[in-house]
């Protein structure tokens, strides 16, 4: 069991919630000692809130005994963002789960941040894009906004950020504030400041969401690209032709995985709007595609929606390999996406390492996905060997790590970020001093 | 020290822990989240048992071996992974290791005393004649299953309605065996199968046209007994018009489904055939078999919990009936009730029970 500390605050916590929210058993420790980052440590306790107050006060126990506190929501981060890696206790938030507001009218939802996905898709009608990064709906908002989760459609709709008007959140020093946008976005912008945050900041405990409308059409394709440069020439050609793209994702080196030769990428585009837009931007792209000579057939939107919301080919093929997944994130200045992948490719080879990549040439958003046998030790050697290299070659490319899923344990370093880490480690000392936020996570203390 | 199978361990290792399987199973749900309760942390804490990585305590066992066995937790897994199978699969391999929970002692005994599981408190066949023997050739077998034994009123009515399918339906009658099913889950593996074997060649002997089965979890196990269950049967029947359902008199009645987690979801079909019944959509985690029949012996209080969450979730949605697909959660749901068919404003009915008022 846990330290003389962890104890004497668990028990100081549980006098207060009730036995029944405080979990110290191993099995229940055990429970909570994994994400889908494939990593695992072991809390010295679980909590679980169901309001507020409880919130306040089990942050107010842990700077009294200076024991470490995680937020998890769901735990499906890959970056083990909600794993107590200084035997912290764990304060799982499923349990806040209410709806607070909301107005169909605007979109406008308030919410607790333990309320899931799929929960938070049926407050409103069907006038409403679902929200759905993970591609299932089992995260909550809370995890949601806190790694500033991004999606396929994220290049029409942007990240999490924007679609958080607030949040209510309990600071490390145990002050509750609401940080709302004081009406129209001003140039104060405090909020962005939280959000991407990975639970070192505050807990969250309730926010305000504008979900966005459904577009009236939607059009999608399914594109083959022989090369991976033209990842590069495509986006540069929607660029002059002035297409306004909704979302695109591409995956690299899946069909020579699945022992299909041809195409390097399969990827996925969708444009949407008004239908007169859909169409004209619809056409434009057709011909991009001849132009080119790219290989494309029109899918049906409930397709595409399956494969940007679950990532289905890339499940299929961990399934029919048998292998396990390793996920890293990168972010790099768009016209360096075929470089980014580039890279991965040499990493993968070097090391002897299947690896998939998915991409968003419009965004730069790069995640390379290394599938190995995780009953082979040497290959989950070569597997760790391999993420640490990406992400020295991704520094080398001026790019960054953590975009969408978080950094989590691998850290924001000076060399990737000086001004951020430098600012924010200044914030985080002046709201934290005792560093109990989900310490160890984000940035170096 | 626990060595599961390579292969069990490759399976084991392939889960990313995205938590797909959570989103369906009623642990999870009833538990207001609990992750130690849901689908995912069964199959990363057997994983971790494998690893070495946590001790196996009389505790730990009893928790791999009662969940409520429905299943329903490979429905969504993104990569694949049969996840009540691999719980079911490690299970077994513990008690070929020699690790038997206490929580499964009854049910071995009760099974090398009386043959089935259930043990002495069930009489098979009481509301068939006393001297009755089952007919050969029939047009229906009629295999009721273990718990539907413990509802005779249930096994009445199904077989009421199984004769307005065919003329010639025989009950099995006080001598059926067990399939072997619930034995199948608690990893008996081999009196699983010497169990299916007896009732295959029960099965051989009457040489019936078709078996059908009141019980779900007999007929999605073992689909080399090639039983049909009933809901699925009916359903059949309505399809190609051999019967026809009736309409309720009064307008509008909200039906709220238990339905069985190991059907194809034909209750409910049945159901939206039947003029002036709604049946309420419900979350897919609400579901009820014979599997859940362990939790309820070894861990009534969960069982309670379990029921109380669900009939407040019918309740909130204003349900006028609370219909229970499975012989076996009616039966136990009866239990917890006290005989009482009305509870919190709705009407606890079986849906075999309310079904053979609306079928001509
Ligand atoms: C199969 C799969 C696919 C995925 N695809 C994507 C994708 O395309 N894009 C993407 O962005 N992400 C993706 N993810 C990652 C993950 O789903 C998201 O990061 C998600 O937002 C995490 O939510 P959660 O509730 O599970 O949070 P957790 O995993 O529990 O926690 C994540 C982080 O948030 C913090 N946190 C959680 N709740 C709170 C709170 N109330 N207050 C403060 N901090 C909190 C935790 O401390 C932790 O640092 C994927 C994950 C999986 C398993
Ligand atoms: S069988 Fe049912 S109760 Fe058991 S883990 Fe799977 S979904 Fe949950
Ligand atoms: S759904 Fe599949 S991969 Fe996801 S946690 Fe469950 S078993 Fe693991």
């Amino acid at each position: 069991m846990a330290e003389e500390p962890a104890i004497k605050a668990v028990e100081e916590i549980a006098s207060q919630l009730g036995e029944r929210y405080v979990l110290i058993e191993d099995l229940d420790r055990s429970a909570y000692s994994y994400d889908a980052s494939g990593m695992q440590y072991i809390p010295s306790a679980v909590v679980r809130p169901v309001e507020l107050e409880d919130i306040s006060f089990i942050i107010e126990v842990a700077n009294k005994y200076g024991v470490p506190l995680v937020p998890r929501g769901s735990g499906t981060s890959l970056v083990g963002g909600p794993l107590p890696i200084e035997g912290s206790i764990v304060v799982d938030m499923q349990m806040m789960n209410k709806i607070l507001e909301k107005d169909e009218y605007t979109g406008l939802v308030r919410v607790e941040a333990g309320l899931r996905l799929l929960d938070l898709n049926k407050v409103l009608s069907n006038r409403f894009m679902p929200i759905n990064p993970d591609g299932m709906g089992f995260s909550t908002v809370g995890g949601l906004i806190a790694e500033d989760a991004a999606s396929p459609l994220s290049v029409k709709y942007g990240t999490t950020a924007a679609m958080v008007l607030g949040v209510e959140v309990v600071l490390p020093t145990g002050e509750t504030l609401l940080v709302e946008q004081p009406g129209p976005p001003s140039k104060r912008n405090i909020l962005n400041l939280l959000i991407g945050s990975e639970g070192t900041l505050g807990i969250f405990t309730s926010a305000l969401l504008r979900l966005p409308l459904r577009p009236e059409s939607r059009i999608a394709y399914k594109i083959e690209m022989i090369d991976i440069s033209d990842a590069v020439s495509i986006q540069t050609a929607i660029k002059r032709a002035n297409i306004s793209i909704a979302g695109f994702e591409a995956y690299h080196n899946y069909k020579e995985l699945i022992g299909e030769k041809g195409a390097e990428a399969v990827s996925f585009l969708e444009v949407s709007g008004t239908k007169e837009c859909a169409d004209v931007w619809s056409s434009k792209l057709r011909s991009i595609f001849k132009e080119m000579d790219i290989p494309f057939e029109e899918i049906d939107t409930e397709e595409a929606d399956s494969i940007w919301e679950r990532r289905k080919s890339i499940y299929e093929l961990a399934k029919r390999r048998k292998s396990a997944m390793r996920v890293i994130s990168l972010l790099v200045h768009t016209h360096l996406t075929r470089d980014a992948i580039q890279e991965i490719d040499r990493t993968g080879s070097r090391l002897k390492l299947p690896v998939v990549t998915v991409f968003n040439p419009l965004l730069g958003w790069v995640m390379a996905i290394f599938l190995y046998d995780p009953t082979d030790e040497k290959e989950v050697k070569r597997t760790e060997k391999a993420i640490f290299n990406v992400i020295d070659r991704t520094i080398a490319l001026g790019g960054s790590i953590g975009f969408g899923i978080g950094a989590g344990i691998t850290k924001i370093t000076s060399d990737m970020d000086e001004g951020f880490v430098s600012i924010f480690s200044s914030v985080k000392e002046a709201l934290d001093p005792n560093w109990i936020m989900n310490p160890g996570k984000l940035i170096e203390r | 020290m626990v060595k599961f199978s390579r292969s069990l361990m490759k399976e084991l290792s392939r889960c990313i822990g995205c938590g797909a399987c959570n989103i369906s199973c009623p642990m999870f749900h009833v538990s207001d989240f609990k992750e130690t309760e849901g689908a995912r942390a069964r199959i990363k804490l057997i994983s971790m048992l494998g690893n070495n990585k946590i001790d196996l305590t009389e505790e730990f066992l009893g928790y791999i071996f009662t969940c409520i066995n429905c299943g329903l937790c490979m429905d969504l897994c993104p990569v694949g992974i049969d996840v009540f199978d691999i719980i079911v699969k490690s299970r077994s391999s513990l008690v070929d290791i020699g690790y038997v929970p206490l929580v499964t002692v009854d049910m071995r005994d009760a099974r090398r005393r009386t043959g089935s599981p259930i043990g002495e408190g069930l009489t098979k066949g009481v509301w068939l004649p006393p001297d009755f023997q089952p007919e050969k050739n029939a047009d229906i077998l009629f295999f009721a299953g273990c718990w539907v034994h413990t509802a005779p009123d249930v096994a009445i009515n199904m077989s009421k309605i199984l004769q307005k399918i065919a003329p010639n339906v025989a009950p099995a009658g006080p001598n059926e065996p067990c399939c072997g099913g619930l034995l199948y889950v608690i990893g008996e593996r081999d009196s699983a199968e010497e169990s299916k074997e007896n009732l295959l060649k029960f099965i051989k002997e009457l040489s019936p046209k078709v078996v059908v089965s009141g019980c779900s979890l007999c007929a999605s196990l073992f689909p080399d007994l090639e039983m049909k269950y009933f809901s699925s049967f009916v359903d059949e029947a309505l399809e190609s018009n051999k019967i026809k359902t009736k309409s309720m008199k009064r307008k509008k009645n909200k039906i709220f489904l238990i339905r069985s987690c190991h059907s194809n979801g034909a209750a409910r079909r049945i159901l939206e055939r039947i003029k002036n019944a709604v049946v309420i959509d419900t979350p897919n985690w609400i579901c009820c078999d014979c599997g859940a029949t362990l939790i309820y012996q070894s861990e009534p209080e969960k069982f309670d919990e379990w029921f109380k969450k669900i009939s407040e979730i019918a309740s909130d949605s204003d349900a006028d009936y609370f219909m229970i697909e499975e012989p076996a959660c009616y039966s136990m749901i009866s239990k917890v009730l006290e005989g009482k068919n009305k509870y919190k404003g709705m009407k606890i009915i079986s849906f075999p029970s309310f079904l053979v008022n609306h079928i001509s």
